[in-house]
């Protein structure tokens, strides 16, 4: 394993930093993370909204002033909600990496929720909405989540729904604020030319004024007592489906093992697995067949993905079906697994050379219970058997765990509950 | 500062090393100047199709992402309107060994007719991902739009017929024809020295070979606009692209267009941005590019939209566009932001993956013969605030306009549109 510099601090009670070292970069990139997203939403949309209003402006800067602000110092800003976390990622050349530690600090410690501006990012989230769900991939990608969890507060999409989006007023805003402030963990990593303690140094003397006592809500996902399947009709020209089983989260030892059953399937790190083999190169019915893993601390969804014209779509799930059912019921050859090990070490070291990646890696890691050393980590994958990984891949795959989301021209739900219920049995 | 160093072989083709001795992998890219631009109407799409059989493999490499696997390594490529480009990231140790199994894909190609008509359903598959998508619809609009009858006029995918209509005689010869040394450029960027990237080459006897191919041909490009295109289809929302074709050539004009790029739309306090987005919440986010190819520039920026705001948003385009060639009174400060934004996008994305780091050098040298990060960062530092507004002036001509929505309008809705 090539060495990366990792360095963890923590600077009080639930805030950290992480800083890695990489000599020969331009720029830095920086993440806030915040361990509380739309799984706490008290109306659905609400984290979604709040991180999106504290890159809109903050209690010192106008809009015009803070985008300006950044801008300035040649810093590309961005905000991201997921179900357990909220985050503004920044990255900007080495030499304004100070000034740049400073804006993030100010939007994240001094948020402003006026009516006037609220009103017009409610606006900008519906919108983003109904363009996820006019596009019969993003749809089908959103939709899988109400399926694995239907009725719950992990199934509705991070942005909320237009209805949910519109309920939301400052006083909202203002109280998840405020119980955020009380409870979530923040997570600083900070990747850079600089040396890791250097980093953090850095990191440290922008957030003076921080102090938390946390105690994050506990994410606790329900299983149903059988699978779901859901449909979003759309007038598409092909139809996409999303596969989906449940599985344990980042934090559980089962981890590095669901991390390998991703890149076998094929992963954003692998794409050209079992999925790409069989659907793609074997039978030409797709050109983005994928699997991912969406880990979050407790839980997690191993999902595979294809977009087929409407008339192949039942032969493409039950192929999805069999790759999947296939890591259930055969362990994986010794000298593949060996291959894919390997691969997934020398993807990691790659990854950790990009800013960007690399910081998002560290302070999602951290905040979910994953390895942030990369020998560490790299370790854990390497213990993993295949005798280990097709007893996680059973455990996961069992036919109340596995949940349909499909959007374009979809089949009856008859007909895909049946085809679910072969495919898994 | 990086260094890079380049060897030309007598027969035209050019390897170029970045040299980044701390650097723990490396990035190969491959380039020809085969896109769009150089395929005939009825086999529009060709070059990508191209593409996509290089990964169909060889007599002796069945199986290309295995072998590829096997080094560590991550491969992908991109066909653009004026080039396709090969590309790979890996362990430094596993460098070489990319290097020569591209080369060895590049010429050894199989082009099985079985594999051709499989892969002809993966082509329409992207090719309705594109449809379906009003983003990538608009986008792949832009070009046949704003260059109308210059040969940068492209979609690259082509449609659904050019793709049906490509045999495998044809596709057989565009590669024999086109992937040949006089055409290629290499660039290696990594912590390697240059007499092993010229063995590697050396090795592959095609690579050394005086091959001829047909000279690629380029024509200057007289702006036609403006134009407007409607793409009718049964979304919710409006999708709506602005495409302004730039000049290209000198360093000022080019680093005007980065800027413009920042100042109209990409900055977080671009014009747009802040019209579109903050100010009136006609849509959510924008999306911009500003590729240069070697005839003419292209800004293009797209956004959704709702329906019933369409004819405030066209109002702020015009508007903008208005004030963009009336520009005597734009804030010098407003040039630094966006100046400052465009030089932190540029870092940004050398600092990016490797594959993305030595993509973008395939395709600047592709086009302009060279490529040095410090010298586009530095055309960027010093361009004359005064140049720039004359540049811009230039830029924000009607001529130089398209216009593109896709969704539920009304056929002839945007022919009043005055630029």
């Amino acid at each position: 394993m090539v060495t990366f510099p990792v360095l963890v601090r923590k600077v009080s009670r639930g805030v950290n930093i992480v800083a890695l070292s990489n000599a020969f970069l331009r720029s830095a990139s920086i993440v806030f993370l915040v361990g509380r997203g739309s799984y706490s939403d008290p109306i659905e949309g609400c984290a979604c909204i709040e991180n999106s209003m504290r890159l809109r402006l903050t209690s010192r800067l106008d809009p015009l002033a803070l985008q300006a602000s950044m801008d300035r110092i040649g810093a590309t800003v961005e905000a991201a909600t997921d179900r357990d976390f909220m985050l503004l990622r920044a990255q900007v050349p080495s030499k304004k990496l100070e000034e740049c530690l400073r804006l993030l600090a100010e939007m994240y410690e001094s948020p402003s929720f006026p009516r006037s501006e609220l009103v017009k990012e409610k606006a900008s989230q519906r919108l983003a909405y109904e363009k996820i769900m006019q596009d019969p991939m993003t749809a089908s990608m959103t939709n899988i989540w109400k399926a694995a969890f239907p009725r719950q507060r992990l199934g509705h999409p991070v942005t909320g729904y237009p209805k949910t989006i519109e309920k939301i007023t400052p006083k909202t805003l203002k109280e998840f604020d405020d119980q955020t402030r009380r409870t979530a963990p923040l997570i600083i990593s900070i990747v850079g030319k600089h040396r890791e303690e250097t980093l953090a140094d850095l990191a440290s003397s922008a957030l003076e004024k921080v102090s938390l006592r946390p105690s994050p809500e506990k994410i606790t996902p329900r299983l149903g007592p059988k699978s779901n399947v859901l449909r979003t009709l759309l007038n598409a020209q092909q139809t996409t489906f999303t596969v989906a089983a449940v599985t344990d989260g980042a934090s559980s030892p089962d981890y590095p093992k669901l991390l390998l059953l991703e890149d076998c399937l094929g992963s954003e790190r692998h794409y050209a697995g079992t999925l790409f083999k069989e659907l793609r190169e074997k039978r030409g019915l797709t050109y983005f067949p994928g699997a991912r893993l969406f880990a979050l601390r407790p839980c997690g969804l191993l999902t595979a993905h294809a977009g087929v014209k409407h008339e192949k779509i039942s032969e493409a799930l039950r192929l999805t079906l069999k790759c999947m059912r296939d890591l259930r019921d055969k362990a994986l050859p010794e000298k593949s697994l060996k291959e894919l090990k390997t691969l997934h070490r020398q993807i990691i070291e790659t990854m950790l050379e990009v800013p960007t990646r690399a910081s998002t890696w560290l302070a999602l890691n951290f905040f979910r219970g994953a390895e942030t050393n990369p020998e560490s980590y790299m370790s854990k994958i390497e213990a993993v058997t295949a005798e280990n990984m097709r007893k996680t891949a059973e455990k996961s795959l069992t036919s109340t765990r596995v949940s349909i989301s499909i959007a374009g021209k979809p089949p009856s739900i008859k007909n895909l509950a049946e085809t679910l219920k072969e495919g898994t049995e | 500062m990086t260094d890079t160093e380049t060897h030309k072989f007598s027969n035209g083709l050019q390897l170029v090393l970045e040299k980044l001795p701390k650097a723990k992998s490396a990035g190969v890219a491959i380039g020809f100047p085969v896109g769009g631009r150089t395929e005939k109407p009825d086999v529009s799409g060709i070059s990508h199709y191209l593409e996509h059989m290089i990964f169909k493999g060889t007599k002796t490499v069945k199986s290309v992402d295995t072998t590829f696997d096997k080094l560590g390594a991550r491969n992908n490529a991109w066909t653009d309107v004026d080039a396709t480009i090969y590309i790979a990231e890996s362990p430094k140790k596993y460098s070489i060994n990319v290097l020569d199994l591209w080369l060895h894909l590049l010429s050894e190609a199989s082009i099985e007719p079985e594999e051709l008509e499989r892969e002809r359903g993966v082509i329409l598959s992207e090719y309705f991902i594109t449809e379906d998508n009003p983003d990538s619809l608009v986008e792949k609009t832009a070009t046949l739009a704003l260059f109308k009858d210059h040969p940068l006029s492209t979609t690259v995918i082509g449609s659904e017929e050019t793709i049906k209509a490509i045999t495998h005689s044809k596709m057989h010869d565009y590669f024999r024809s086109l992937y040949i040394p006089a055409n290629t450029v290499i660039w290696v960027s990594g912590d390697l020295t240059m007499d092993k990237l010229i063995d590697c080459v050396k090795g592959d006897d095609y690579w050394t070979r005086n091959a001829k191919g047909p000279a690629t041909s380029y024509k200057e490009f007289k702006p036609q606009g403006p134009s407007t295109t409607e793409l009718c289809r049964p979304t919710k929302l409006l999708q709506v692209g602005l495409a302004l074709s730039g000049p290209t050539g000198s360093a000022e004009e080019r680093a005007s267009l980065q800027i413009l790029g920042s100042m109209l739309s990409s900055g977080q306090s671009s014009i747009l941005r802040r019209r579109l987005v903050l100010e009136a919440q006609l849509t959510d986010k924008l999306r911009t590019l500003t590729p240069c190819y070697k005839e003419a520039g292209m800004l293009f920026t797209t956004f959704a939209t709702r329906p019933d705001g369409a004819s405030k948003v066209l109002k702020i385009l015009t508007e903008t566009l208005g004030e963009l060639r009336e520009n005597a009174d734009m804030p010098k400060e407003h040039f630094e932001n966006a100046r400052n934004h465009a030089i932190g996008q540029l870092t940004a994305s050398i600092d990016s993956s490797m594959m993305w780091r030595t993509l973008q050098a395939a395709w600047e040298t592709l086009r302009r013969g060279h490529c040095s990060w410090d010298e586009l960062i530095a055309q960027l530092e010093t361009l004359d605030f005064k140049e720039f507004k004359k540049n811009v002036k230039e830029i924000s001509r009607p001529e130089r306009t398209a216009l593109i929505m896709a969704g539920d309008v009304k056929e002839g809705s945007t022919r009043k549109l005055r630029f």
